[in-house]
């Protein structure tokens, strides 16, 4: 069992605590980024950020046209 | 892919802090690298009247940083061989002994890939592209494959340092521009006279490594013709800011002072003995007051391209 004075050993803590801070870090920064990009997305264009399972007008149009004939 | 040629000796190991692994990193590169970023971020912003949110302006601005980091990782990876031989690198995280040399290059790589994906979803898909050729760019074009081969390796490598405008650009417009390749071609062309500055001093140990840089290759004096020749390259380049209407008058004072500056500099280099094998104390405070300079040089432009869009001091040249 290792000392848990040895120098090398509360180094490696401290790297693992800085690690799992960035790690944190970079789930936020792609939290936030999502969240915004969602927040500013036209979802119902046909340049959505996500497809939410509705159509644009003129694709619902040539969906009921077709239906029609 | 030329191998290191050398095996490096095992360092003693010491304890890695997490100060290290940043170092590991090049920070003084990422901060220029996030100047000029943030100086194309802006000024297309200005320029083209597109804004970006601006919190995803600091999470690709993060990004951009994190790319430069992960490039200088596996940079330092890669030439752990060499830094350990030369007393400039010789302390660095790897020779060391406080960072080992796979763990290096998994930061890297990992790094690498957060720091493209953070790039694409807080700006576009162009802005990721460009982030990541200019990781590939450096970290294995440049590192891997011209450094150890070509004397030409920092004309050429010299684009890794100027891509970051050119992200800032793109980031916020989604496409390029004359102005965003202007800002691209003023690092491209600045790279050559301020790195060979420095090789003009510590061309003995690139020799001693095997690197061939231009004074190691073909000699100091073909080196200081070189570095008058791109400075003279460079100059009109700098200046066409005030053409497209990117500068303004502040940028006009900045640009035309310094961008003479540096010429002077260059011509009493070009007229030196610097990097010779019987140059002086002299000639060595000349090479490395020119290495000063030209850091000087891109910081006062960039910094008034900042100035001009980012604190509304533009004002257009000619009314």
């Amino acid at each position: 069992m290792k000392d848990s004075n040895d120098p090398a050993l509360a180094a490696q803590r401290r790297r693992n605590l800085w690690l799992g801070l960035a790690l944190f870090g970079f789930v936020v920064l792609v939290g936030v980024s999502t969240a915004i990009r969602l927040q500013d997305a036209a979802l119902t264009d046909d340049n959505s950020f996500y497809f939410n399972g509705s159509m644009s007008v003129p694709a619902v149009s040539e969906t009921v046209l077709e239906l029609v004939e | 892919m030329t191998q290191p040629d050398v095996v490096l000796d095992s360092p003693e190991r010491t304890v890695g802090t997490a100060g290290d692994y940043l170092e590991l990193m090049k920070p003084r590169i990422i901060m220029l690298v996030v100047f000029t970023f943030i100086a194309g971020l802006v000024a297309a912003q200005s320029v083209t009247g597109l804004v970006i949110n601006p919190v995803l302006a600091i999470v690709a601005t993060i990004a951009v940083s994190l790319g430069s980091g992960a490039a200088g990782a596996i940079n330092m990876w890669f030439d752990a061989d060499i830094d350990a031989r030369m007393a400039r690198t010789a302390t660095r995280p790897i020779p060391s002994g406080a960072v080992p040399r796979e763990e290096a290059l998994s930061l890297g790589i990992i790094i690498s890939a957060m720091s493209v994906l953070l790039m694409w979803m807080a700006s576009n898909v162009l802005a990721a592209v460009i982030l990541a050729i200019s990781i590939v760019y450096y970290g294995v074009f440049y590192t891997m494959l011209l450094k150890r081969r070509t004397p030409q390796n920092i004309v050429i490598g010299g684009a890794a340092g100027a891509f970051p405008p050119l992200i800032g650009w793109v980031a916020v417009t989604g496409a390029m521009s004359v102005d965003a390749w202007i800002l691209f071609a003023i690092i491209f062309f600045w790279t050559p006279p301020h790195f060979w500055a420095l090789s003009l001093v510590a061309h003995k140990e690139y020799e001693r490594v095997g690197v061939p840089m231009l004074p190691v290759t073909h000699g100091a004096r073909a080196t200081r013709k070189q570095m008058l020749a791109y400075t003279l390259i460079l100059t009109p380049i700098a200046l066409a800011p005030l053409l497209t209407g990117l500068g303004g008058i502040v940028y006009a004072f900045v640009s035309v002072p310094v961008s003479l500056g540096f010429i002077y500099f260059a011509v009493r280099i070009y007229r030196s003995r610097a990097g010779d094998a019987d140059a002086g104390d002299k000639e060595r405070k000349l090479a490395m007051s020119m290495f000063a300079f030209s850091i000087l040089y891109l910081f006062l432009l960039f910094a008034a391209v900042l100035a001009e869009h980012g604190f509304n001091l533009y004002m257009p040249v000619g009314g």
